[in-house]
């Protein structure tokens, strides 16, 4: 039975399988390893996952959305249709298009599955992730983190090596670092740091405001097709900008009219000189915990897709003095990684002499009152139970004391975060113990936090006289969905009418046509109207063998009329 | 419970090398997931003999006194991956940023501006990661010792029946500050850092050889803290991860952080 491995990313996602012969990426219905995670639906109601939903945000922005993994574990909802979806339903419809690939692929059933998560998700966001693959049918063996699943990838290929190297991963939304050790077959992770909210999709986000600003339009009252349309064009400018040192590009306004918008190097890195200042600090962090300087370490590892940006490339080189490392596809070695967690889980021989071991890479504890005076005591501190960078899986406990004599009751609330205080912490939830009535003493009681290889949190504590255990329940918390819902939603979206996989091709060519002729103007978009005239004729007939042929002869003078509009 | 060279099989004066083979053998053996248990004793063994064995590597009378307290101070570090301390940092363009940033401390309209400090900040994005530590942790020694002579200055002028409590600089300024440095992450991570909390666990554990071993080390420590602390010489303070923050507890409390 295999276990898949997951990249669910925030601007792609991939799939993977660990073979005999290593690592392997399974490609999708379109033949492309990378699957962009956008959901819609078509103008039939059906869901549209990938390519088609991609290029459909900006022909159809109502009906698609894209970028929901940041929303992961909020009540952050969309509807499309006539439907509400959370980003666990979204992530889960993505999940299930790639499991329907790995099944095509490995002509088997995928029930089970490792999925990446950026090291700095916290407990919220980690659970939200597992719901979003029980909805989509599959059995989360294991979350992993992003840079360990990176650094594996990287390890397998120098097992006998002994190294110390650093992972920078900057996704679409998500910002870690991590440093790692490799000895005798062992890769331990020493430390980890980043930030959940900060990745490629903000640099386009800080050039599409540019774009605005030169346009002298308002984002906001912006047409939601023109928007999206902008965006995409930024997403494009800044992703040429990795190779050329000038981009232009036309683009057609509200007005119908057509300009022509450019940018430089020097203007974008002026730009996203706030986002760089970010950048730096969970990397002084990471290795200050690690207790290493620069020289101690060996190679510095770039992952993710935001890391081929020059600016993100230099401002490592400038704080290591070394170049960095990317051998490995920075688009792909999350995934790859995810396959050889998968192959340890599942025990393949090929890894027999591997272990990893991850850390927990912030603080976790609970709220405390501290007394100030005599009896008199200050709510709102922070006493940490788990310190951040500890090896992980880690079961730890405090003993604490009611605050009266005579209390019945106990409101523990559990937080993540490296404050002393509370307040500036995330609240993970909360769980209410009732205590024998004492009035002669303080009550005790034992509080166990346990966190387990995946990162999940499991909180009991322990009434010392009457040794009654209470567990926790993430209760108050609005993001966190209850197994009866998770449930409810697995049945729901099954219901639903998702596009059938052999048609994706179609679907995304159209979607592309459609995309094409919103960029472009006069001559160039009658032609375009001519093609997807010519297409739809030839999908009304159905003819399996004539659709093939038509659209390999229109991709051509498809793809040219794309390179166009970018310059 | 068993020492820790029973759990992983070595001899009591192993080396670091031999430690760590054993507990990568051990490892191997151990599913993490299954038996959590058994992993956790594992590897606090394995975190305890690195400790013992860091401590009793410590050279009492080395080669020059401020390259043992570093490595001593910096005890979370790992012998094993070769650290050496005699690095060759940038001292004139750490030290002009230092002599900047006190000039605006010692100027009472200058130290409030914010915009001054970013100015300051923004000449950090040329440093590698070294000397950015490196000035961070001089900032945060010279930000404790100007704020203590700013209390003590400003309280003696005042001591005429009433008492202000001096005001060193906005809260939005010295907010920031905090900020772009997350000191207040830091002051958290040191005081309950993770060698600190399971060597504390591990005192009660084991054996009576170990907590001499510790309680050695834990002597040892007292009396450098005291002497950074009579160090006027920011460069030299570096790695001063416990004295540093016993120090940021008072910037805290002089600059009315709400941490």
């Amino acid at each position: 039975m295999n276990i898949v491995g997951i990249d669910l990313g925030t601007t792609n996602s991939l799939i993977s399988v660990f073979t005999d012969d290593g690592p392997e990426l399974i490609p999708n219905a379109l033949g492309d390893f990378l699957t962009p995670s956008a959901v819609g639906l078509s103008g039939k109601g059906q869901v549209l996952v990938g390519q088609a939903a991609k290029d459909r945000l900006v022909t159809h922005p109502q009906l698609t959305q894209s970028r929901f993994k940041r929303y992961m574990g909020t009540n952050w909802g969309q509807k499309l249709g006539r439907k509400h979806y959370r980003a666990e339903d979204l992530s889960a419809l993505v999940l299930g298009s790639l499991k329907a690939d790995a099944e095509a692929h490995l002509g088997a059933p995928v029930e089970r599955a490792i999925i990446s998560v950026p090291a700095y998700f916290n407990d919220v966001q980690r659970k939200a992730t597992m719901a979003a693959g029980q909805i989509a049918g599959l059995k989360v063996e294991r979350l992993i983190n992003e840079p360990t699943a990176a650094a594996l990838a990287y390890g397998l290929n120098d097992k006998d090596g002994e190294s110390t190297f650093l992972v920078v991963d900057l996704g679409g939304g998500t910002f870690d670092v991590s440093i790692l050790e490799m000895f005798d077959g062992v890769m331990e992770v020493r430390a980890s740091a980043g930030d959940a909210f900060l990745g490629g999709e903000d640099f386009t986000d800080v050039v599409t405001k540019h774009f605005a600003e030169k346009l002298d339009v308002n984002l906001d009252k912006f047409s939601a097709k023109k928007a999206a349309m902008l965006r995409d064009l930024a997403d494009q400018a800044k992703a040429k900008l990795s190779s050329e040192h000038e981009v232009s590009f036309k683009f057609i306004d509200d007005k119908s009219n057509e300009q022509t918008l450019s940018l430089t190097r020097n203007k974008f890195e002026e730009l996203t000189e706030g986002l760089l200042k970010k950048l730096r600090h969970p990397i002084q962090r990471a290795v200050m915990d690690a207790g290493l300087r620069a020289e101690n370490i060996d190679q510095v590892v770039l992952v993710g897709g935001a890391t081929r940006m020059p600016v993100v490339r230099s401002l490592i080189a400038r704080m290591f003095k070394t170049f960095p490392v990317h051998n490995i596809n920075p688009d792909h070695v999350i995934a790859m990684g995810a396959a050889v967690q998968a192959g340890l889980v599942s025990r393949h021989s090929a890894l027999d002499d591997i272990v990893m071991t991850d850390v927990c890479p912030f603080t976790l504890g609970t709220e405390v009152a501290i007394e100030i005076a005599r009896g008199q005591h200050e709510n709102g501190h922070f006493q940490p139970i788990i310190e951040r960078n500890t090896v992980i899986p880690v079961s730890r406990s405090v003993r604490n004391a009611t605050i009266h004599k005579g209390q019945t009751q106990l409101n523990l609330r559990i937080f993540q975060g490296e404050a002393p205080r509370v307040n500036n912490n995330v609240f993970l939830g909360q769980v209410n113990v009732s205590i024998p009535k004492n009035n002669k003493e303080h009550e005790a009681v034992d509080i166990r936090f346990t966190y387990d290889v995946s990162g999940v949190l499991e909180v009991l504590v322990e009434v010392l006289s009457t040794k009654e255990v209470s567990r926790l329940v993430i209760e108050g918390n609005p993001g966190a969905l209850t197994k009866s819902e998770i449930d409810a939603r697995f049945k729901e979206l099954d219901k639903l009418k998702v596009h059938p996989r052999d048609e994706t091709v179609n679907v995304a060519f159209t979607a592309r046509l459609a995309k094409a002729y919103e960029n472009h103007l006069g001559d160039t978009r009658a032609e375009i109207q001519h093609m997807i005239t010519v297409f739809e004729a030839v999908l009304a007939r159905q003819n399996k063998h004539e659709i093939t042929e038509t659209r390999e002869e229109i991709e051509p003078h498809l793809k040219a009329f794309e390179d166009r509009s970018i310059f | 419970m068993a020492a820790w060279w029973e759990i992983l099989g070595v001899e009591q004066d192993a080396d670091l090398r031999t430690v760590k083979r054993a507990y990568a053998g051990k490892l191997k053996a151990i599913r993490q997931d299954e038996n959590p248990a058994e992993f956790m004793e594992l590897r606090e063994a394995y975190d305890f003999a690195k400790v013992i064995i860091r401590h009793e590597k410590v050279p009492s009378q080395s080669a020059t006194a401020s390259q043992s307290e570093n490595e001593d101070l910096q005890y979370r570090g790992d012998d094993d991956i070769g650290i050496s301390y005699d690095y060759e940092p940038q001292p004139n363009i750490i030290q002009k940023l230092l002599e900047q940033a006190e000039t605006i401390l010692d100027e009472k309209t200058r130290r409030g501006d914010l915009e001054e400090w970013q100015r300051l900040f923004d000449g950090l994005d040329v440093f590698d990661v070294d000397d950015y530590t490196q000035f961070e942790n001089a900032l945060l020694y010279l930000l404790g010792q100007r704020s203590q002579r700013i209390v003590a200055e400003e309280t003696r002028r005042s001591r005429r029946g009433y008492t202000i409590r001096p005001k060193i600089m906005s809260r939005e300024t010295s907010q920031y500050i905090f900020d772009y440095f997350s000191w207040n992450a830091r002051q958290h991570y040191a005081f309950y850092s993770k060698d600190m909390q399971s060597l504390r666990t591990l005192l009660h554990a084991h054996t009576e050889e170990s907590r001499a071993a510790l309680a050695e080390s834990a002597n040892a420590q007292r009396p450098r803290q005291q002497q950074q602390n009579e160090d006027v010489n920011p460069i030299s303070i570096i790695f001063m991860v416990l004295g540093g923050l016993a120090l940021l507890r008072i910037i805290l409390s002089a600059l009315g952080v709400e941490v």
